[in-house]
């Protein structure tokens, strides 16, 4: 392999990696947090991916700029999902509450599908805006200027994530739920809303994916379940509630996307999966993992 | 107790079953002789059922057939219906279509209905070999011709069934023309193919490689990628490395057709001609400028035939152009494949539709498609090559003119 097409193969995993890691760690904030898998976390993605297209569709205005506008009806969303459905499960046993939460989401999931599904009745099944920005050519490497607008957008939200998290009191308060549910309630913190906040935010970076999803390829209905298996993958790789876990497993399988995808595309999208089993011989934390 | 009322009781029930048994048999013996054919002379028209796709995933691709439908036996009543010689009399048409939801047990479900409920008098398929498959169990149970549109994989013809046909050649054909193309034009000696994994898209990939070898091309790279990929940087790369002249895509939903081209625009895949198998409107909406002079394919061609004069305004009656929906091609096909098996047939006696139908020998668009089925039921319609032009399919057939029209897209995004 020569030298071109190395750097060729790992910017492009890297920059693959980042998408996925900002989707990831919301995923991972809203488990962290919680103790819930949230696995409509990769509808709200595509829900956000659908009302990006349809306000492209109709104002024709910036498709980023509408990633911008539609995200804080995610944050509503995501709290008003925890407070409607998830909140009421809290007070029961633990196990009970866990497989509740994973059948009320699955449940939630295949709602948002089937919605999406209906609302594109008579319309294209597969959603896509056509953006495109020229691509940097630097020697003979190519560097698609789109990735780069959105993996720079990906590093300031995650380093905004953990600015707010490491620097604000509503943002130790999550770290502190995080860490000790019950220390942080006996030391005044109000872990139901802190829940809430969390399943915000997380829907939020879900949406911002989905956005870019639909700038970068393309959305369907059916494309949220599989996407959350990959984030679920990328954070148990990286260790379950750590966000440089998160961002470090995301960069590997997305290298691990590319080198595999340019000997055998055929296996490319399974990588994910071994690269996880791996890691979990090695490492049965995840890489960060506690 | 009293026997002997009992006893009475007894002959009394058994003198109801022995009279009951008797109207049945009665009943028999006086419909055989009449049979279907009997049975036909009492029916007042010609029930066609079968599924479309009005949601799920090829919705968008499937979208105005229903009204085409509609369009055929507006036309067909308009003339008068179709003669059947048995019944002495021409009868009307009338289409049934269900929403199939893109899923094969839905499909099924609604040609038992079709069969069982709207008593249809014969088949016409679902889009897909993928849901044609499930469909077809339905002629076999319901002893019904079934008239394939848009199917022929392999996987169809593996299983004997007499009461199908497809009017398609199989998939290992689809780009045979293109082949011939490129052989006339000139200027190009390295291809490089790429399929999404599906069993449809594979064959039809292989058959262009095999068509390309024939003519003395070279295929430099050949490859099948996951039906759901989104990052085809990678592959993209590895097609770089080989610096093929054309690089062909085969994959029949949108999306990796979209995601590939935009991720070549991004990474300077140039090369000198791009060729996507399919490309409905969502996906030159989606490339928007960079989709002009890609090449592509139509169940159609130039022409001023009585067929194209017939297709084209059936396309228009139904709200489209037909380059917007290539696949209607093949819609207008089976149509003419009906009318023509019933008129031959001349009865709705499926036994008699059902060898009609596989005795097709239907000479269309002046002779340029002669639709025949071999001994599996395969027929002889493949696509011609178009390129996009305007936004719109622009056909690159009768060669002659197809060499002129066509320009090279020379990286031209």
């Amino acid at each position: 392999m020569d030298a071109t097409i190395l750097a060729q193969l790992i910017i492009n995993g890297v920059l693959l990696g980042g998408v996925y890691a900002l989707a990831a760690c919301g995923l991972s904030l809203i488990f962290g947090v919680s103790g819930v898998l949230n696995l409509a976390h990769g509808e709200f993605l595509m829900v956000s991916g659908f009302l990006v297209y349809v306000l492209y569709e109709t104002l024709a205005w910036n498709p980023f700029l509408l990633v911008a506008i539609v995200t804080p009806v995610f944050f509503l969303a995501g709290y008003l999902f925890e407070k409607g459905l998830i909140k009421p499960l809290a007070g029961r046993k633990e196990h009970v509450r866990l497989a509740s939460a994973v059948l009320v989401t699955l449940g939630a999931a295949l709602i948002l599908e089937d919605a999406a599904d209906f609302a594109s009745q008579g319309t294209q099944y597969e959603k896509s805006v056509d953006l495109f920005l020229p691509t940097l050519v630097i020697g003979n490497v190519y560097l698609p200027r789109l990735k780069l607008v959105m993996f720079a957008l990906v590093l300031a939200l995650i380093v905004g994530l953990y600015l707010f998290l490491k620097r604000t009191f509503l943002g130790l308060a999550v770290q502190s739920v995080t860490q000790n549910r019950r220390g942080a309630l006996l030391n005044g913190v109000n872990t139901e809303r802190i829940n809430a906040i969390a399943f915000g935010i997380g829907t939020v970076l879900a949406a911002v994916a989905g956005g870019f999803e639909v700038i970068n390829s393309y959305v369907a209905p059916n494309i949220g379940l599989p996407l959350t298996l990959k984030y679920l993958c990328i954070i148990v790789m990286g260790g379950l509630g750590s966000f440089l876990g998160v961002a470090l497993g995301a960069i590997i399988i997305g290298l691990g996307e590319s080198f595999v995808g340019f000997y055998q595309p055929a296996w490319g999208q399974t990588v994910a999966f071994l690269l996880l089993v791996l890691v979990l011989l090695i490492r049965p934390r995840g890489l960060f993992g506690k | 107790m009293n026997t002997h009322d009992t006893h009475d009781r007894g002959r009394h029930v058994l003198g109801r079953r022995k009279f009951l048994s008797l109207a049945a048999a009665s009943a028999g013996l006086v419909t055989i002789p009449l049979g279907r054919g009997a049975l036909g002379q009492m029916k007042n028209e010609i029930v066609i059922g079968g599924t479309l796709s009005k949601s799920g995933r090829f919705q968008g691709i499937t979208k105005p057939f229903g009204a085409l439908a509609e369009a055929w036996a507006a036309q067909v009543n308009a003339r008068g219906g179709i003669y059947l010689k048995d019944l002495g009399k021409a009868l009307p048409i009338r289409v049934v279509i269900y929403d199939d939801q893109t899923s094969p047990p839905t499909a099924l479900k609604f040609y038992e209905r079709l069969a069982a409920v709207d008593k249809v008098d014969l088949f016409i398929g679902p889009f897909s070999s993928f849901l044609t498959n499930a469909a077809l169990q339905a002629s076999v149970t319901h002893n019904l011709p079934f008239f394939m549109v848009e199917a022929s994989d392999s996987v169809l013809f593996e299983t004997a069934n007499r009461w199908r046909t497809t009017p398609l050649a199989p998939a290992q054909w689809e780009y045979k023309r293109h082949a011939e193309f490129y052989a006339r034009k000139g200027g190009v000696k390295t291809f490089a193919l790429l399929s999404r994994d599906n069993l449809h898209e594979n064959q039809a990939m292989e058959g262009f490689g095999d068509w390309l070898k024939k003519a003395g091309f070279q295929i430099v790279y050949q490859n099948i990628v996951p039906k759901d990929i989104k990052d085809f940087s990678s592959v993209i790369f590895a097609i770089k490395q080989k610096n093929p002249d054309v690089v062909f895509i085969e994959a029949l939903p949108p999306p990796m057709s979209i995601g590939f081209l935009k991720q070549a625009r991004e990474l300077g895949l140039n090369p000198k001609d791009m060729v996507v198998g399919h490309m409905p409107v969502p996906v030159i909406k989606a490339m928007g400028r960079s989709a002009e002079n890609i090449v592509s394919s139509m169940y159609s061609f130039d022409g001023d035939t009585v067929d194209h004069k017939e297709y084209f305004a059936l396309c228009k009656k139904a709200g489209f152009e037909p380059w917007q929906f290539s696949e209607s091609g093949i819609r207008y096909v089976t149509y003419k494949r009906i009318e023509d098996a019933l008129r031959r047939a001349g009865t709705l006696d499926p036994e008699a539709v059902r060898k009609a139908m596989w005795d097709t020998n239907l000479s269309m668009y002046g002779g340029e498609l002669v639709v025949k089925h071999d001994q599996q039921g395969y027929g002889t319609l493949h696509p011609w090559p178009t390129q996009i032009k305007g936004g719109k399919h622009v056909s690159l057939w009768p060669l002659d003119k197809g060499v002129k029209v066509h320009e090279f897209k020379a990286g031209r995004w």
